[in-house]
């Protein structure tokens, strides 16, 4: 009797402990604050554009405006833009070379944000020759020609390398991807699943969800064939890549984000 | 016991295992232009003007260059085999079309006839060999670019989902001599026409909602300036008679004329019936009120106002009331613009001694400007669509006819090359 006990309470005991440690590390469920691993997670907010154009406030003018949307537009493309970095060593103070006490999630952030920036293909830093302008803006509803300020995507990067890699796909299926004009404000979304080589051929595509618009869904497909061949996953993802294939969800929603 | 465990690890790795396939968001697509390539018609058995093939398909060209969506692929790289131009749809080879990038290609065919020509335009996606739209015309050579404009429409129309312009017209004031009278003339300048005959000064055209007439202010039979129609027959018809000034008409989209007279002394905004009664005076205030335009949901207006001391914009509902401010920056702003989609407002404003063109929301704000350092830009009015504005500039001299697209780019002379032509008004879609 004394020894099924002593059973009983080891087996209880391993029960709870291992439903304990599954209950802190599984991310589906809602017990993250317990989690016992140091997670430093850093959150980037990349703009319009995950990082190629990058953002230009838009001035608020007392009179009319002097500079035409055409000059804006025309500004900002010529010119390349203001990166985050800048922007942040401006605010500091920084000079280049000189050393400065940077927080442990500052160096992190300069990590990833060096990381990403080598794969994905840098912008050379600059001023925007021409501010966006204009007069009798609205205090909480920007609208109108605001190229790079809306709303932003904000991306974990957590596994940096997993990370640059979605990003790089997402650059040259977007460059590829023309949906008909009138679909592109419609709340349409598709998503498709799409297998790869190891040289970035796309072999296979299968619809895990359409739109419900044949011109949409076309357009969609069309630019994943046109984009082929994909960049070749790095090694660390190539399982995943290779053998899980690719979710691409289409969803125009950064087009209804104030600017879009 | 093994099994338990076995299940315990699996239960615990599955979520994780989950996330296993790549995901990639493409929120937004490429600002790249649309690809198309539109290729020379090819003669049918009959078919010998080539010179026709190459007008139609650069008229095309053309129209779908005003637009600033497509890009449109260099007749240099196109494919030369027989198989690629086959007038047979049906035997077309796509492939070489695909390889030069286009996402869409115009093709047609034609074939002479005893009164004219034989034409068949169609449109591509080359990369899926699909049929998009396809149509036939007969048409004499004088036609030719009533056919081109018509096969553009359709084009953006299926690339886009968007109703093209590019068969609708576009009413001036014109100089004729030392008198001013109505002209009209195509979206691309061409066919210009002159269509009053007052020997007066006739001013302010606006077409009615159908496109069936036209309202104008004009001096005729001396004295002050009376609103006139005119109809598609080329008669006019005086429709006010009370020896005050009229000025500015525009239709609701109810088809109710709106105008501005001095009728009690001020200049304010008065709306008439069909039968040619004046209703409704729309506003009563110190200083003029002129040049409304309406809303395209008929609930609104907008018009210019002395109210505030210079010249503003303002709002009202349909019955004049429910006034507000919409311009608190410049002066003299004037001759605002309702866009047909209801969102934007386009208006000239002078600044630092110009008249130039800035658009903003229906709200009043964000205000922006179109146009700077070309001279004096005044009249704007919209296409149909919404993607064109139409307006009058002197930067070359005399004043001619211009359009551009809505963000003030691609700015395009029209004419007339005499010049001396003001205050444009863009029909509607003729039905």
């Amino acid at each position: 009797m004394v020894l099924d006990l002593k059973k009983a309470f080891y087996w209880s005991s391993t029960f709870h402990l291992t439903l304990f440690v599954f209950l802190v590390l599984s991310p589906y469920l809602p017990f993250q604050s317990f989690r016992v691993r140091d997670e430093r997670i850093t959150w980037i907010t990349l703009p319009k554009g995950a990082g190629n154009i990058l953002g230009t406030p838009l001035q608020k003018s007392k009179d009319l405006p002097k500079s035409t949307i055409e000059q804006q537009k025309k500004g900002a493309e010529e010119k390349p833009k203001k990166t985050d970095r800048m922007k942040m060593s401006e605010k500091k103070g920084e000079k280049p070379g000189k050393p400065t006490t940077e927080t442990e999630e500052e160096k992190r952030m300069k990590e990833v944000l060096a990381r990403i920036s080598k794969e994905v293909g840098e912008q050379k830093p600059a001023v925007p020759a021409v501010v966006p302008e204009a007069a009798q803006i609205p205090e909480t509803k920007p609208g109108g020609f605001t190229e790079g300020s809306g709303a932003g995507m904000v991306v974990p990067p957590d596994d940096p390398e997993r990370l640059h890699y979605q990003l790089e796909i997402r650059r040259i299926i977007t460059d590829q991807w023309i949906p008909p004009l009138q679909l592109r404000k419609m709340g349409l979304i598709c998503i498709l699943s799409i297998r790869m080589n190891e040289q970035g051929y796309v072999l296979e595509t299968k619809w895990e969800q359409k739109s419900g618009n044949e011109a949409f869904d076309l357009s969609a497909e069309r630019a994943v064939r046109r984009a082929a061949p994909l960049k070749p996953p790095p090694e660390r993802l190539k399982w995943e890549a290779l053998n899980e294939g690719l979710s691409i969800e289409f969803n125009p929603s950064l087009l209804d984000a104030p600017g879009g | 016991m093994k099994a338990f465990r076995l299940s315990l690890t699996l239960l615990f790795w599955m979520p994780l295992a989950a996330e296993a396939r790549l995901y990639v968001l493409i929120d937004q697509p490429s600002e790249h232009r649309f690809p198309i390539a539109i290729a020379d018609l090819i003669p049918e058995e009959g078919g010998k003007s080539r010179e026709w093939s190459e007008k139609v398909s650069q008229k095309i060209r053309d129209d779908l260059e005003l637009t600033g969506l497509f890009e449109l692929i260099d007749p240099s790289s196109y494919p030369r085999t027989a198989e690629a131009l086959s007038p047979n749809p049906a035997t077309i080879q796509f492939g070489p079309w695909s390889l030069i990038g286009a996402q869409a290609l115009v093709h047609g065919s034609y074939a002479s006839e005893s009164d004219g020509m034989r034409v068949s335009l169609h449109l591509y996606d080359p990369y899926l060999g699909q049929h998009l739209v396809g149509r036939k015309y007969q048409a004499r050579e004088k036609e030719i670019p009533v056919v081109a404009h018509h096969f553009a429409d359709e084009i953006l129309k299926t690339l886009t989902g968007e109703r093209g312009a590019f068969s609708t017209k576009i009413a001036f004031t014109c100089l004729a001599g030392k008198k001013k009278e109505i002209c009209s003339m195509d979206m691309d300048g061409e066919n210009q026409r002159q269509l009053t005959h007052h020997k007066s000064i006739s001013l302010s055209p606006a077409w009615s909602p159908s496109g069936n007439e036209i309202a104008y202010s004009s001096y005729a039979g001396g004295g002050n300036p009376e609103i006139h129609i005119l109809s598609t027959r080329g008669e006019s018809r005086r429709i006010t008679a009370n020896e005050t000034v009229n000025l500015s008409p525009v239709w609701s989209p109810q088809g109710f004329l709106t105008f501005s007279s001095a009728l009690k002394g001020d200049t304010d905004i008065y709306l008439m019936d069909g039968g040619g009664k004046i209703t409704r005076r729309l506003t009563e205030s110190y200083g003029i009120d002129i040049n409304p335009s309406w809303s395209p949901d008929g609930r609104s207006i907008v018009f210019a106002s002395e109210r505030a001391g210079r010249l503003h914009l303002f709002r009202a509902d349909a019955t004049g009331s429910g006034v507000r401010r919409l311009t608190f920056v410049g002066y003299h702003n004037d001759n605002p613009a309702w866009s047909p989609r209801g969102d934007k407002i386009v208006f000239q404003g002078m600044d630092m001694g110009l008249w130039d063109l800035f658009i903003m929301n229906a709200d009043g704000s964000m205000l922006q400007r179109l146009t700077a350092s070309t001279g004096n830009n005044e009249s704007p009015s919209w296409a149909p669509n919404g993607r064109f504005i139409t307006f009058s500039s002197d930067r070359h001299g005399s004043t001619q006819i211009f359009i551009m697209r809505e963000d003030g780019s691609n700015q395009t002379r029209l004419g007339p090359k005499k010049g001396g032509a003001t205050q444009p008004a863009w029909s509607p879609w003729f039905e």
